[in-house]
């Protein structure tokens, strides 16, 4: 029924047996892969003032059913580059709840699932800033082959006192098959007013225009597919700073075709 | 002026709906339409989302009012600053009393005689809702909440059992009206206006384009406006739905609009949103055979203490559809717009394209902005696309407003006319000057 | 017309104009060249009012009158006007109710809509723009050579006392320079008390003005002033030879 369609965002809770902390001191650099070996994670990660971190989300366990929670907090001038990877598993819920708490704080955002068969995915994200001169950006590209589903919620609050606070949030789908279907919600929320906050959905198949530009070209329809499918991919895998994990994706992607 | 008035007490129950029905002299299938459509409304929750009607006593409220009952004041006793926003906006004087909730009769009888020969010639129905089912009730009940059945919200339940006002439009095949649908009903929709029922059937080819509502603002004596309008466009038919509203701060506007567009028709809402408490409102429209296309465009402006939750819903059911949707708001001295809205494309409806843009001005750090989308599709052979953005007015802008000698206001005024530009220029031509105007006033009045 | 008495402009503590003194007296143009980055921009801005830089002046005045403290609003219906380099586009705002109002603005006068219209048209002729350049959304989408044509015609239409035109020759091929220096002749020759400061950094532009005086600004400050033939100098020389003389 088209009334069911308005719930209001849950926020990301931490309700489950697994918990994971993992603090990044002051000023410190820290490159972390998460493969996720339980079927149940939630994570803890607070980053101190001046910190980076690098965190490669890459789901490997075979499990079918996974849960991963994880929430994030951001000091002064800390920096957080967060990948999700997904899935493996036949069904896969990843909530990711990001607090910029101080001035200068960023975090970016780079997500890819790549679903088949019956995979079921859903993805919740939300970058939450709470002080000013903060910037976020998530840009989240998902492929959808077979009879698989989609569900995407993303979120970005801004809080009253969030001055200068400038919050990007994109999510794009190509959906390759009949029967695969994709939901995406993003949502604003903005409670101050010098801010520039943009969001974005988009889902839709390969286009047929650009399809037509390489066939003229001679490229083979195969062949033709898996560029274009590379060049949508391109802005996340891009950023993979772990080069065995970047060829990884980049096969998978291949291999869609 | 006249004094004799009919009230029912406060609250609802089946009496009540049962005096409402027998005032207006209706069949019996109406009278159970609206005693079961009230057991419904019992029934139903109050909606856990959207904005927040926590202070609205459904039970506190007067159901039936005969439209002459309304005119409780006196010119005296309306606020200057009503009158000088009429002299602003330019409202024709013979309105002004009738829109501020004083006496007097609207000369428009004249007008609306000529008017009614013309397109009774033409066989178009124009009437008000409860005239259309008293003469042409076979054709009513045709079409009569097809579109919007009571089930559908607790709000829809409500105005199905205690309706009243509200316009009925039949435009027969291949005719095209011209001129927009508004002149006497302008004035008539928007004193009344409480529960109304519009239903809208354009036949095969036909075209239409009704207009309702108006700029300035409007004094209410109630506090709950909840209507209900149905559109039927049947094949290569037009319907251009033009609403602007500017109710009292003390209303609570709760409104289902929906459409039903079939093969190669067109739906098109353009929907602005000035007054009122609360405003709930998202056109829809369901696009039910192939080449049908729906347009919607609205506009959403809050200010102090106000909360307009707009947006809408287009539902692709089958392929070869299309839709654009274009919301624009802004939020100021502390209010608060949202928009929420739904892209559904269904099984089967393939080779879809849709488009959603949602701009959000914000003026001030009091105020707030959001933005609730969802987008669905069931088929891969689609284009949907959906983009927002909430940002302040542009420093540069402004700046250079500024270096062309506008002060402050005027360069404000100049860039949010420019921002609503889109909406403006779908309406017709003195509805499009009084906006521009009221945005001037409401500019002027905010904190730079 | 425009006395400049060691004027410096800042942007967050940090000094970009350093101490200029320039002097534009009525009925005269001048031309300030200068290597990016020297801040002729920044000392457009500032002049004209924005808010983002700090001016700070020994004197600085308009017709006699104290400028620093007026916002840009009163100094453009004093008698401003700076065309920008880069106008921004300014979605929804119609071309021609932006000059009615803004020419209603600088000149206090609300002119009747069919004449002022025939009166910007002429205009349009000699711009090489199409009447339907007026009904377009201000800086929507239009180029390079349009925006500079856009920012000329509200020299013309506002006729004000003074004028700055920043870069106005930039990015334009050799018949729309032409159409530049005829606007500025006729901008000239329809007020004769105005007077131009033309920035550009091309000496053929700049020597088609036919300027009464030059000035190069070098690192935020006025390296040299000097007559017409300071514009072969500096071509036959290039900046650093003639700011280290």
């Amino acid at each position: 029924m088209v009334n069911d369609v308005f719930p209001f965002q849950d926020s990301a809770k931490i309700n489950d047996p697994h918990n994971n902390q993992l603090i990044v001191e002051k000023g410190q650099k820290l490159f972390v892969i998460d493969e996720q070996s339980s079927s149940h994670q939630a994570t803890e990660v607070i980053v101190h003032d001046y910190a980076h971190l690098t965190l490669v989300y890459d789901q490997k366990s075979e499990a079918t059913c996974l849960e991963s929670n994880y929430r994030f907090e951001l000091g002064a001038q800390a920096k957080v580059t967060l990948f999700i990877l997904l899935p493996t598993s036949e069904q896969c819920t990843f909530k990711a709840d990001i607090a910029l708490q101080k001035s200068g704080a960023e975090v970016d955002v780079y997500g890819l699932y790549v679903v088949k068969g019956q995979q079921k995915v859903e993805l919740l994200i939300q970058q939450r800033h709470l002080a000013p001169n903060t910037r976020s950006n998530v840009v989240i590209k998902g492929i959808l082959l077979d009879e698989s589903k989609t569900s995407f919620n993303g979120t970005i609050a801004i809080a009253p006192l969030a001055h200068n606070s400038n919050a990007v949030l994109q999510n794009k789908n190509l959906v390759l098959s009949q029967a695969a279907r994709a939901v995406s919600k993003p949502c604003l929320e903005v409670l101050a007013d010098a801010v520039q906050c943009k969001h974005g959905t988009a889902i839709g198949s390969l286009d047929e225009e650009h399809l037509f530009y390489l066939h003229a070209r001679g490229f083979s329809e195969k062949n033709a597919q898996k560029i274009l499918l590379h060049a949508f991919v391109q802005d996340v895998l891009a950023h993979i700073p772990d080069q065995a994990i970047k060829a990884y994706w980049q096969k998978r992607v291949s291999s869609c075709f | 002026m006249n004094s004799y008035v009919v009230k029912t007490p406060k609250g609802l129950n089946s009496a009540i709906v049962t005096q409402i029905s027998e005032q207006k002299n209706e069949p019996g299938w109406m009278t159970d339409f609206r005693l079961r459509a009230l057991e419904i409304f019992e029934k139903k929750p109050m909606p856990t989302w959207g904005a927040d009607l926590s202070e609205l006593n459904i039970h506190d409220l007067h159901y039936y009012l005969k439209p002459i009952e309304k005119l409780e004041r006196s010119w005296e006793n309306v606020p200057d600053s009503i009158k000088t926003t009429f002299e602003r906006l330019g409202i024709p004087q013979a309105e002004r009393s009738y829109l501020a909730g004083v006496g007097a009769q609207y000369e428009s009888e004249v007008v609306y005689k000529s008017l009614k020969s013309f397109w009774a010639q033409k066989g178009v129905l124009f009437l008000d809702t409860s005239s259309g089912l008293r003469e042409y009730p076979e054709l009513f009940k045709k079409y009569f909440s097809t579109v919007i059945p009571p089930h559908d919200n607790k709000f829809a339940a409500l105005n199905s059992a205690v309706w009243s006002g509200g316009s009925f439009v039949y435009v027969p095949a291949s005719v095209q009206i011209d001129m927009p649908l508004q002149a006497y009903f302008r004035i008539n929709a928007v004193s009344m206006g409480q529960f109304e029922r519009t239903l809208i059937i354009a036949e095969p080819g036909s075209s239409v384009h009704y207009v309702e509502g108006c700029s300035a603002p409007v004094y209410a004596s109630n506090s709950l406006h909840s209507a209900v309008v149905e559109l039927i466009a049947h094949e290569n038919s037009k319907i251009k739905y033009t609403t602007i509203q500017n109710w009292s701060t003390n209303v609570y506007n709760l409104v289902t609009k929906r459409a039903l567009a079939y093969r190669n028709a067109t739906v098109s809402w353009i929907d602005g949103n000035f007054g009122s408490k609360v405003t709930m409102k998202y056109p829809a429209v369901i696009l039910k055979e192939p080449g049908a296309k729906a347009e919607i465009m609205s506009i959403a402006v809050a200010g102090k203490g106000q909360h307009q939750d707009a947006g809408a819903k287009v539902i692709h059911l089958a392929p070869n559809t299309s839709s654009t949707i274009v919301a624009k708001s802004i939020s100021k001295e502390g209010g608060r717009s949202s928009y929420r809205g739904l892209l559904k494309v269904a099984k089967g409806a393939q080779k879809v394209h849709a488009r959603v843009q949602c701009d959000a001005l914000m003026m001030d750090s009091h105020s707030r902005s959001d933005t609730y989308p969802t987008v669905e599709s069931a088929e891969n052979a689609v284009d949907l696309g959906h983009e927002a953005s909430v940002s302040k007015l542009d420093d540069e802008h402004l700046f250079y407003a500024m270096s062309r000698g506008l002060n402050g206001a005027q360069a404000r005024a100049m860039i949010v006319n420019g921002f609503i530009e889109p909406f403006v220029n779908q309406l017709p031509m003195e509805y499009a000057v009084e906006i521009n105007r009221l945005i001037t006033m409401e500019m002027e009045g905010s904190i730079g | 017309m425009l006395k400049i008495d060691r004027l410096s402009v800042s942007v967050f503590d940090s000094y970009i104009i350093k101490n200029l003194t320039l002097h534009v007296p009525p009925q005269s143009l001048h031309v300030l060249m200068g290597p990016n980055g020297s801040g002729k921009s920044t000392l457009s801005y500032a002049l004209a009012g924005h808010p983002r830089y700090t001016m700070q002046a020994q004197e600085l005045l308009f017709l006699d009158q104290d400028f620093v403290s007026l916002s840009p609003d009163k100094r453009a219906q004093r008698g401003f006007f700076l065309a920008v380099q880069n106008p921004p586009e300014i979605p929804g705002v119609n071309v021609f109710q932006f000059l009615k109002e803004a020419h209603a603005a600088c000149t206090g006068k609300n002119s009747e809509v069919k004449k002022f219209q025939e009166e910007v048209e002429s205009y349009l002729k000699l711009l090489r723009l199409d009447p339907s350049f007026l009904q377009r959304s201000l800086y929507e989408n239009f180029s390079g050579g349009e925006k500079k044509r856009l920012e000329l015609l509200q020299l013309l239409v506002l006729k004000p006392k003074f004028a700055l035109l920043d870069e106005i020759d930039s990015g334009l091929d050799i018949d729309a320079l032409a159409i530049v220096s005829c606007a500025v002749a006729l901008f000239r020759h329809e007020n004769p008390q105005s007077s131009l400061l033309v920035i550009t950094h091309n000496p053929q532009v700049a020597r088609l003005l036919k300027p009464d005086r030059v000035h190069i600004l070098y690192q935020g400050s006025l390296a040299c002033s000097g007559g017409a033939d300071l514009i072969d100098d500096l071509e036959l020389k290039g900046y650093d030879e003639l700011i280290r003389r």
